[in-house]
């Protein structure tokens, strides 16, 4: 659990990479809580409660990604091995993240109306929205980011509880049994077999100690 | 005291050439391995692919999970030692994923050269030996991964589907070809593994005065120990040291001629081989009657 709360061995590493990774994923976590408000009816009271932090969040969320994607283009070491789909996952949150701000800041949305469309989407009651284009993009394009989503590398974000070097203890005092373990044969050709080692060792035993 | 590793930057093909001996028919004969280089290879590599993907979960979850963050870009030896961008951890594991891609995944068909799939050439293959085959398979990137990603996995599933096809090295493939013949890796013979441990008994009572036996294939004895066949040869203090130490401590012990070798080449080269050199061990223990192996690299 550690692991996946403070990405330890990333601070071992690298200290850059898990500062900005670190705050991204909690500015992540809480952008996503705060969203539920616009789900979710009647409303719970915590998800209120972080209403303003969340808020917050958003407005700090780029900057962790401008500076996951600048390594990207600075490191040469991490530009080698940067494919287009990296770039193409920053690019996507970074542009969700600022047409998120703008709505926020400069084309306010009358929320009660986006909302009566989500509970209408949720119930298969689907009602046109007369809004900004600007959230239309953002509607888009976090829709476009749960198309990609599982395609992706961006499925770490479950895969990682289910990796092996994590989620598994050594433990000696049971027995692990193979589920695909095949039986192993010597070859005609090796010197050296089980056979010939009990011969040798039921006949006469020159060299031998005690 | 930490003196900081300079950490180079990237010289692209600096290894490309630096590859092993390629291994030799007499010794893949030995350990149920095709001759040589298959005709088919593409296919039997892609076959044996999908039988480890489904085999080892780790390797196909490694495949997925990585999201190429570079922390352990500057932590492999081979990449501090030459700057060849292919021995960073994650573009080493590239070189299988993007094979992995191509075949076993929807977007690598759909988009192939876009999402980073790639077709299994000859020109990847030989990539695939000369990388898959320097990793020493430390794990030293996944105590850094923040997912614990272990290209070491990733090297063995290379190696094996590479085995399988029949492609593997000199070193490795004489290795353990001499541990079915000898019991060892060195290829210690078992009248000279005998005559080495009476020498040591011998130099023990000459120099320090000691009288100190070192057993060989004594049924009945506690103790089975397989130490690493260089004690008995090149470090033959560790080898006295055991001595000691059970003589000591007054336990019955045992070295066996049949598998005196802690370290398994098999490791390096396919799951059967790892198994039956390790299956040599147990095998010895019966022979011998012993009650406990103590078991050493």
């Amino acid at each position: 659990m550690g692991d996946a709360l403070w990405f330890p061995n990333l601070f071992k590493g690298d200290k850059i990479l898990w500062a900005a990774g670190f705050s991204f994923h909690i500015l992540l976590w809480l952008l996503l809580l705060r969203h539920l408000r616009y789900f979710l009816y009647p409303l719970p009271g915590w998800v209120e409660g972080i209403q303003t932090l969340g808020l917050y969040a958003g407005y700090f969320a780029p900057i962790p990604l401008a500076v996951l994607f600048a390594r990207r283009l600075v490191s040469e070491k991490v530009l080698y091995i940067s494919i287009l789909g990296d770039f193409f996952s920053l690019l996507l949150l970074l542009s969700i993240t600022i047409s998120g701000i703008l709505l926020g800041v400069f084309f306010r949305t009358y929320l009660v109306d986006v909302k009566a469309m989500i509970q209408g989407l949720i119930h298969f009651q689907p009602s046109v929205l007369e809004v900004h284009w600007l959230f239309g993009l953002h509607f888009l394009l976090v829709m476009v980011l749960l198309i990609y989503f599982p395609f992706s590398k961006l499925m770490h974000s479950g895969g990682f509880l289910l990796s092996p070097t994590r989620n598994q203890r050594a433990n000696f005092e049971q027995r692990f049994v193979n589920p695909w373990d095949f039986p192993v044969a010597y070859n005609p050709l090796n010197l050296s077999t089980p056979e010939k080692y009990h011969q040798a060792l039921a006949g006469p035993k020159e060299g031998t100690k005690e | 005291m930490k003196v900081p590793v300079p950490i180079p930057s990237i010289k692209v093909g600096a290894l490309q050439q630096q590859r092993c001996h390629p291994s030799k028919e007499k010794d893949m004969v030995k350990i149920d391995l095709p001759r040589e280089r298959q005709h088919d290879w593409k296919e039997v590599m892609l076959k044996k692919m999908a039988e480890v993907l489904e085999k080892y979960r780790s390797v196909r979850l490694f495949m997925d999970i990585c999201v190429k963050c570079g922390a352990c870009a500057d932590k492999c030896q081979f990449f501090l030692g030459s700057g060849d961008p292919n021995n960073m951890p994650v573009a080493r594991a590239d070189l299988f994923r993007k094979v992995y891609k191509r075949y076993f995944t929807l977007g690598g068909k759909v988009w192939g050269r876009a999402n980073e799939a790639e077709e299994l050439t000859e020109s990847v293959l030989q990539d695939w030996i000369t990388y898959f085959y320097q990793c020493s398979e430390c794990r030293r990137c996944s105590v850094f991964c923040p997912y614990g990603i272990d290209t070491a996995e990733i090297t063995m599933a290379a190696r094996e589907i590479m085995a399988a096809a029949g492609i593997a090295t000199k070193y490795v493939t004489e290795v353990v070809a001499k541990v079915y013949d000898t019991g060892n890796n060195l290829g210690i013979w078992a009248p000279a593994w005998k005559d080495n441990c009476s020498f040591l008994e011998e130099d023990l009572k000459d120099t320090e005065g000691l009288d100190i036996k070192f057993p060989v294939d004594a049924v009945g004895a506690e103790v089975l120990l397989v130490p690493p066949s260089a004690d008995n040869f090149v470090n033959t203090n560790t080898m006295i040291g055991y001595g000691k130490m059970f003589h000591a401590s007054g336990i019955s012990w045992t070295t066996s001629t049949y598998c005196n070798e802690g370290g398994n080449f098999g490791l390096f080269l396919n799951y059967a081989n790892l198994k039956k050199i390790n299956n040599r061990i147990l095998e010895a223990a019966r022979e011998l009657k012993v009650k406990k192996i103590y078991w050493g690299e």
